[in-house]
């Protein structure tokens, strides 16, 4: 049935009236917050945050405070290696149990012999074997659906990115890009030996992989637009909070300042346009937990086009102090060519996915093949509701 | 077996007429020029129409200006954007080659196969093509199709390779002002382009 | 003639009657320019073949835009295109002639047919025909070749030439016939090919009135070549006698003088005068009644009488005013306006009725008497007079004979236009041509001043450049209607279109040139030495009349 307009309507105009007079207040918030972060120095920082026994995901300052640092000039040849994947789940109610994953891969060499490689890989993973993560000591099993597909898929972004810079790696600066995090949210909650595998197995191996790469002037880095995170304002908030307030009762120095302040927002305010912020290390507990001191993750945020990015880098491109410094060069002119995102992200991305058409057109000769073998199947009454829509 | 080289391949394909994609981006053969299909029995065409257009029909370019260097250096620093375009041309048909390896000047019966590659006559290959008067016949029936502008163009780049030029364009014109008996302005200005002279290039 | 000449074709057929002509498309390689209105085509239809001249040329354009807006005319690519396929030539066709075509079509060029199977065309070939330009040999099969009864009067308009137009002698003078054109369009070129023709072929004999000495004496042309008289051409067979005691120095002696008596002349004589002597119709009447009155002598005594109002004078005019009860203001001015014929020497109160005899004796012998006026050469009055007299008393005689007799008359419309034409005798021939085996040959520039009924009686007509539209429509009433831009379009001197029964089809010719005149015998010889030759001629090849 068509949405009833009215009945929502009414909610969402007192919403927007709210955030509309929430507005002023909020800028002069986050102009005291900018204020406290430019004069607090860094230790004080960590010592606050190391001591607490708050809950929050707060980051670890490097850097000094709010040292903004402007792009340097690039090198005339680079190259960028982009990555990204997109996925045909399973059909519930097909006799065939199978997944299509489609990695897309760019290869972009500019300056003095320009080229380009746009391509895309499918993988099949047909069959119970193939789909479910197995524990070796039980009869457990994880379907490789949802949430896991999607964990799965960032490995197999990771292992075609390593594959293809050790195929290109010369010497060339290098930037490998994926969209997104470097850091495994989605691992959260899944079995140990889910996270056993896929994690400490094959994502931290593809790591690896590329950190023997280093010395070829491989810069890996992740990209995210506009990103909700709050690690770097959750630090300050430690600071200026007391231990006694609560969610009835939140402290006004501390939490009543803080609530609903992302950390782009206060880097928007003091960031000039293709600048980047100091250096942040990030405490999750995914990389406390799982990925170790060896592949910590760093991150800055970034002003590109009046808007602010996190740029993640593993510590050992961040505390090169080269590489960090291409990492944000050559970020920077891949937005321009992409009018204000990575252009090499982009295509990436299109090269991976797989549309409205190709996806049908997949269910088509599936079901040609099982006509052909003469397995006639039927989809659930559910499906059937679903696809018909019949009065 | 001369000129086999392919410059594009059929991506359409019907009994009037065919789009072909080239081989190379902003590389199509030239307006008016005359190809042929690299299969048995060769379909006879000619060029009316080029243009290029992204792959992905769904991504439109945009605008990147204005520049302050050459636009040729765009695609030098976007390499990628060559990948992301196609060139295509679009084909008039004109004839076919039967199986004694003589010129029909009529549709084929079946369209060319989808990938089939094509390539320009050769300059043997045109005069004996064009050496009578009848592949004219399905040409001037086109003219709503491929327009005047190409229709002179063609016969235009056609001429130079006879050894009298301008009698050729002259005879053309005479079987032409048969076809225009309602619409002599038409006809007028359809003549004044074709006694432009030969096209050599 | 070049039996290597191919057929051109230069159209198709695409409209037209039988009544209005014929319309061709002319093909698109073909130029106009290169035809000519009056030329000979020829059409092959799918049982006939058909002859015919082109009347008239018309462009037209398949669309009507092309005349509001043409192209430039220095776009050259653009208009040659257009011209001869939009924009293209309509021929007009005055269809003449068919002739049936054997069911072998290619043995037709070989057959060598004569003119004797080609017919009227009563019927017109079918759609698209092909036409081409008549070839000579088109031509030759047409108007035959020379013999004793076909003359060579000229070639066809544009036609090299050895392409010879032959008349039917025969024909022609089986009836009277007309040569007309403007002062200047050389009618007196053409009228002595003619007669020399019927000279040479003894076909009859001919009277000629020669006005201006053409025909009697050598002429200069405008180049300056000596063209021979009929008598230097055929010393034997013409005799000149001049009117009078005209002899001046330096001409040839005429064979004889001639004068007339004032009883020769009649009525008849006076009323074709009555316009160039300016008598009103009430002198007219009393020139009659003195004619009753007085009998045949009446205009000697008449022209004798006083101008005196004594009646008691019989010799005066109002003596005869009374007597033949006409008013004395009446014969006075017939009496003064007559007065000039005293002055004609020629003209004698005593009967010379030998003179007349004499010519009637040459022309029964088979002579060609040729009537020169000498001194009296541009007096009208003469020349009527002395005309009309000779030719009714010949005429009068004239029953009896086998011999064809051809008068030659000049400024024809005087003797015969509508006022006249019924009264005289020249009317009188001229209607009743096979009578008496006497026909005329009218030399005229004005042919709208000749009665009607008179020029529909002529047989052959050759019609050289007329300017005036009346003297066009009056020689093209009839069925030639459809020829008038063939006339229009003539050459100002020498070009003439012949139609009538002598030919089996009209024809514009470049008249043969005078100087072709020959009798095969060198004219520098003096006249006896041909005289002897011709009679050695005769004697081995038979001589016709005598």
């Amino acid at each position: 049935m068509p949405f009833d307009f009215e009945l929502i309507t009414e909610k969402l105009q007192k919403a927007v009236k709210s955030i509309k007079s929430d507005d002023s207040l909020h800028h002069e918030r986050v102009d005291k917050l900018i204020d406290f972060y430019k004069k607090t120095d860094p230790q004080t920082i960590e010592q606050k945050r190391n001591e607490g026994n708050h809950k929050w995901l707060a980051a670890k300052f490097l850097d000094n405070n709010a040292t903004i640092y402007d792009p340097k000039q690039i090198p005339q040849d680079y190259r960028v290696i982009a990555v990204d994947g997109s996925h045909i789940d399973v059909d519930r109610h097909s006799p065939i149990k199978c997944v299509v994953l489609n990695i897309g891969t760019v290869i972009f060499t500019y300056g003095s012999n320009p080229s380009a490689i746009l391509k895309s890989s499918p993988l099949t993973y047909i069959g119970d074997s193939e789909l479910h993560i197995f524990d070796s000591n039980s009869t457990s099993r994880s379907p490789l659906q949802g949430n896991l597909m999607g964990v799965k898929r960032a490995v197999m972004e990771l292992s075609f990115l390593a594959d293809t810079l050790e195929n290109y790696a010369d010497g060339t600066p290098t930037l490998a890009l994926i969209d997104g995090s470097l850091i495994l949210w989605s691992i959260l909650g899944e079995q140990e030996y889910v996270i056993d595998q896929l994690l400490q197995g094959q994502f931290l191996e593809q790591l690896d992989r590329i950190k023997k790469l280093s010395d070829k002037k491989v810069i890996l880095a992740s990209y995210l637009s506009y990103p909700d995170t709050s690690d770097v304002t959750n630090s300050l908030r430690i600071c200026l909070c007391n231990e006694h307030c609560s969610n009835n009762n939140p402290c006004k120095e501390g939490c009543s300042l803080v609530s609903g302040i992302r950390d782009r927002d206060i880097f928007i305010k003091y960031l000039p346009d293709n600048a980047r912020s100091s250096l942040f290390q990030s405490t999750s507990n995914v990389i406390e937990k799982y990925y170790t001191e060896e592949y910590g993750i760093n991150f800055y945020y970034l002003n590109i086009f009046g808007e602010i990015a996190r740029i993640e880098l593993p510590n050992w491109t961040a505390n090169n102090p080269d590489l960090l410094e291409l990492s944000h060069s050559l970020i920077i002119d891949q937005c321009n060519k992409g009018l204000g995102y990575p252009v090499s992200v982009m295509e990436s991305h299109e090269q991976a996915v797989i549309n409205t058409t190709d996806r049908e057109n997949f269910k088509m000769l599936l079901d040609r093949l099982l006509a052909q073998q003469g397995i006639n199947y039927n989809t659930s009454q559910k499906d059937r509701s679903k696809k018909y829509r019949w009065v | 077996m001369k000129n086999q080289n392919p410059i594009a391949e059929i991506i359409e394909s019907s009994t009037k007429s065919l789009i072909v994609q080239c081989y190379e981006l902003y590389q199509a053969p030239k307006l008016g020029t005359l190809i042929k299909t690299l299969d048995d029995p060769s379909i006879i065409g000619i060029v009316f129409n080029v243009f290029t257009e992204p792959l992905d029909p769904s991504r439109r370019p945009i605008a990147r200006g204005p520049f302050k260097n050459e636009p040729e250096k765009l695609y030098e620093d976007n390499p990628h954007l060559s990948l992301l375009f196609r060139t295509q041309a679009e084909i008039f048909i004109l004839g076919h080659v039967d199986q004694l390896k003589t010129y029909i000047y009529e549709l084929p019966l079946l369209p060319a196969k989808i990938h089939t590659g094509i390539s320009l006559l050769d300059e043997e290959e045109i005069l004996a093509f064009t050496n009578t008067r009848a592949f004219l016949e399905l040409l001037i029936e086109g003219l709503d199709i491929i327009t005047e502008e190409i229709f002179s163009i063609s016969i235009r780049r056609i001429s130079g390779y006879h050894n009298d030029a301008e009698k050729f364009l002259h005879d053309t014109g005479k079987d032409v002002a048969g076809n225009f008996h309602h619409d002599q302005q038409k006809l007028i200005s359809l003549l004044r382009k074709l006694g432009r002279g030969p096209i050599n290039e | 003639m070049s039996s290597t000449e191919i057929k051109q074709k230069i159209g198709t057929l695409v409209g037209g009657s039988l009544s209005a002509g014929l319309e061709i498309r002319l093909d698109p390689e073909y130029s106009v320019e290169n035809l000519y209105v009056g030329d000979g085509i020829t059409i092959d239809g799918r049982e006939k073949r058909y002859f015919g001249i082109i009347s008239d040329m018309l462009l037209q354009s398949s669309d009507s835009s092309l005349r509001s807006f043409p192209p430039s005319s220095s776009d050259f690519f653009v208009t040659s295109i257009l011209s001869g396929t939009s924009a293209f030539t309509i021929l007009k066709i005055s269809l003449q002639l068919a002739v049936s075509l054997d069911s072998n079509f290619d043995e037709f060029d070989q057959l060598g047919l004569d003119n004797s199977s080609f017919g009227p065309a009563t019927t017109v070939p079918p759609h698209f025909s092909p036409v081409y330009r008549a070839t000579s040999k088109d031509y030759t099969e047409i108007f035959g070749s020379e013999d004793e009864h076909h003359g060579w009067i000229g070639t066809p308009k544009g036609r090299d030439e050895e392409v010879k137009i032959n008349l039917d002698l025969e024909q022609l003078i089986k009836r009277s016939n007309g040569v007309f054109g403007k002062t200047g369009t050389g009618k007196t070129f053409l009228t002595r090919v003619l007669l020399s023709e019927i000279i040479k072929k003894n076909l009859g004999v001919n009277l000629i009135f020669d006005m201006h000495r053409d025909y009697s004496d050598s002429v200069n042309d405008e180049s300056g070549k000596k063209i021979h008289s009929l008598k230097q051409l055929f010393p034997s067979k013409v005799e000149v006698m001049s009117l009078g005691k005209s002899f001046n120095k330096g001409q040839v002696r005429p064979d004889a003088e001639i004068m007339v008596s004032y009883s020769d002349l009649e009525v008849q004589d006076i009323e074709i005068l009555s316009e160039t002597l300016n008598l009103t119709s009430a002198g007219l009447l009393a020139a009659h009644a003195l004619d009753r009155s007085y009998g045949e002598k009446w205009l000697g005594i008449f022209l004798n009488m006083e101008p005196s109002e004594d009646k008691e004078n019989i010799n005066s005019l109002s003596a005869a005013a009374e007597r033949t009860g006409q008013l004395y203001t009446v014969l006075h001015t017939l009496w003064r306006r007559l007065e000039i014929l005293k002055k004609f020497e020629f003209l004698q109160q005593n009967p010379a009725e030998e003179s007349i005899k004499r010519i009637f004796t040459s022309l029964e012998r088979g002579k060609h008497v040729i009537l020169d006026f000498g001194s009296h050469q541009s007096n009208e009055t003469a020349y009527i007079l002395v005309t009309s007299l000779i030719t009714r008393r010949i005429y009068e005689r004239w029953a009896e004979q086998d011999n064809q007799l051809i008068i030659a008359i000049e400024e024809a419309h005087k003797f015969l236009n509508s006022e006249v034409a019924s009264q005289t005798i020249f009317g009188t021939i001229a209607r009743e041509m096979r009578k008496w085996k006497v026909t005329l040959l009218v030399v005229d520039q004005r042919p709208s001043g000749i009665d009607a009924e008179v020029l529909s009686q002529l047989g052959t007509k050759f019609i050289h450049q007329l300017e005036d539209n009346r003297d066009i429509d009056s020689i093209l009433a009839g069925s030639s209607r459809d020829l008038r831009s063939v006339v229009s379009t003539l050459a100002p001197k020498q070009q003439a279109l012949v139609i009538g029964h002598a030919l089996p089809m009209p024809v514009v010719i470049d008249v043969r040139s005078n100087d072709t005149l020959t009798n095969f015998i060198n004219p520098e010889k003096t006249a006896t030495e041909i005289i002897n030759i011709e009679r050695d001629n005769d004697d081995l090849f038979g001589e016709k009349n005598e």
